[in-house]
C-alpha cells in the first residue's frame, strides 16, 4: 500500500484504557452528583472518541487536510447549536415570549409523563377481578388522555 | 479489454498526499458528522430545554448500553488489529480481525434488538414522546450503520483473502471506528443522563 506507515501504537493499552474509561463512565452518574455526572459521562465521552479517532483512526499521524475536512465540519455544528440555542433554551426576548408550556418540573408529574401510555400487561384482568360488583350509579367517564410530551 | 489485472486508478491516484481511496471515506465520515451531528445537536437542545426528559431516560437499559458500548469498543480493537496484520504481510489473521469484527457488530444488533422489544413492549415506542423518537431515530440510524459495515467488511474479508484490495481493510476500519465514536456520545446521552 502507498505512503503506508508501519509503525503501530500499542493498540491494546489503547483499549484498557478505554475500557477504563467506560467503567468509570458508568460508575460515576451513580454518585448522582451534576457535576461529576457531566464530567464522567460527556467529558469522558470525548475523551474516548479521541483516544479513538487519534490512535484507532490514525489522526494523529493523518495530513492537515483531513484535520481541517473535520474541523470545518465540527465548526457548522457548532454554529448550528449557537444560532438556534437562544431561540430554543430562552422562554423570552426583544419582542418575543415563548408562551408554550413551561416545563414541568413537579417530579410526580414527571414520574406519571414517563409511564408508557397503554396499561401494562394483565392490567384488564385485574381490574375485572377489583371492580365492585354493583353498577355504578352513573356512566363511567371517558379516562383523561395521558399527557403527552409532543405537545 | 485487456486479461492483464491492473489495479483500480483510485487506489494509486493521490492529488493531495492522500490516497483516494482513504480520502473519500473521509469525506464519508465527514457527510456522517453532520448527519449525526445534527441530530445530537437538536436533541441536545431539546434535552436542555426539557429537563423532565431525564424521568424518560431513566427506563432506557444501562446494562445493555454499557454491554453494547464494550462489545463496539473490541470490535474496533479486532478492526485496528487487522489493520495492523495487513500493513505486517499477515492476511489471514486481518481475515480472522475481521469476522471477530462482524461477530462484535452482531452481538451488538442483537442485544439492541432485545432492547427494542423490551422497551416497545412496555409502550416505550417510538411515538410515546419526543425523546423516545430521538432514542429511536439515532439509535436506529446508528444500528443501520453497525450493519452496513458489517455487510462491507464480509465483502472485504473475502478479498482480501484472495489478496485482493488490501488497503480497504484500513478504509472500513475508519468507517468502523467513526461508528464506534458515535455510540461513545449517544451511550451518555440516552442512557447515563438521566439523573441530570
Amino acid at each position: 500500500m502507498e505512503n503506508e506507515e508501519n509503525s503501530h501504537p500499542d493498540y491494546g493499552k489503547i483499549y484498557r484504557w478505554l475500557l477504563v474509561l467506560l467503567v468509570v463512565s458508568i460508575v460515576g452518574p451513580m454518585t448522582e452528583h451534576t457535576a461529576v455526572i457531566l464530567i464522567t459521562a460527556f467529558g469522558i465521552a470525548v475523551v474516548k472518541a479521541l483516544l479513538v479517532c487519534a490512535n484507532f483512526m490514525h489522526l494523529n499521524v493523518e495530513k492537515r487536510y483531513i484535520w481541517h475536512l473535520l474541523a470545518v465540519c465540527i465548526v457548522f455544528l457548532l454554529v448550528l447549536f449557537s444560532f438556534v440555542a437562544p431561540d430554543v433554551l430562552n422562554t423570552r426576548g426583544t419582542n418575543w415570549e415563548n408562551v408554550a408550556k413551561p416545563p414541568v418540573t413537579d417530579p410526580e408529574v414527571l414520574r406519571s409523563q414517563a409511564e408508557p401510555a397503554g396499561p401494562p400487561v394483565g392490567a384488564p384482568a385485574a381490574a375485572a377481578v377489583a371492580a365492585p360488583v354493583a353498577a355504578p350509579a352513573k356512566p363511567a367517564a371517558k379516562p383523561a388522555e395521558p399527557p403527552s410530551a409532543f405537545e | 479489454m485487456s486479461d492483464t489485472y491492473q489495479v483500480p486508478i483510485a487506489t494509486n491516484r493521490s492529488a493531495t498526499g492522500i490516497p483516494t481511496g482513504r480520502l473519500a471515506i473521509w469525506w464519508v465520515i465527514a457527510s456522517e458528522i453532520v448527519i449525526f451531528g445534527g441530530l445530537l445537536v437538536c436533541f441536545l437542545l431539546l434535552r436542555l430545554r426539557h429537563p423532565e426528559w431525564a424521568a424518560e431516560a431513566e427506563h432506557t437499559k444501562l446494562a445493555a448500553g454499557a454491554f453494547n458500548t464494550f462489545v463496539l469498543l473490541t470490535s474496533s480493537y479486532f478492526v485496528v488489529l487487522a489493520h495492523k496484520s495487513i500493513t505486517d504481510g499477515r492476511n489471514l489473521d486481518a481475515v480472522k480481525y475481521i469476522w471477530w469484527t462482524i461477530g462484535g457488530g452482531l452481538v451488538f444488533m442483537l442485544v439492541k434488538a432485545y432492547e427494542y422489544t423490551a422497551e416497545i413492549s412496555h409502550g416505550y415506542t417510538m411515538f410515546k414522546s419526543v425523546f423516545w423518537s430521538f432514542y429511536y431515530l439515532a439509535t436506529g440510524l446508528h444500528g443501520l450503520h453497525v450493519l452496513a459495515g458489517m455487510i462491507i467488511m464480509a465483502i472485504i474479508a473475502k478479498d482480501v483473502k484472495k489478496g485482493l484490495n488490501l488497503q480497504r481493510v484500513e478504509y472500513i476500519g475508519i468507517y468502523w471506528h467513526f461508528v464506534d465514536v458515535v455510540w461513545i456520545f449517544l451511550f451518555p446521552l440516552f442512557y447515563i443522563a438521566s439523573g441530570l
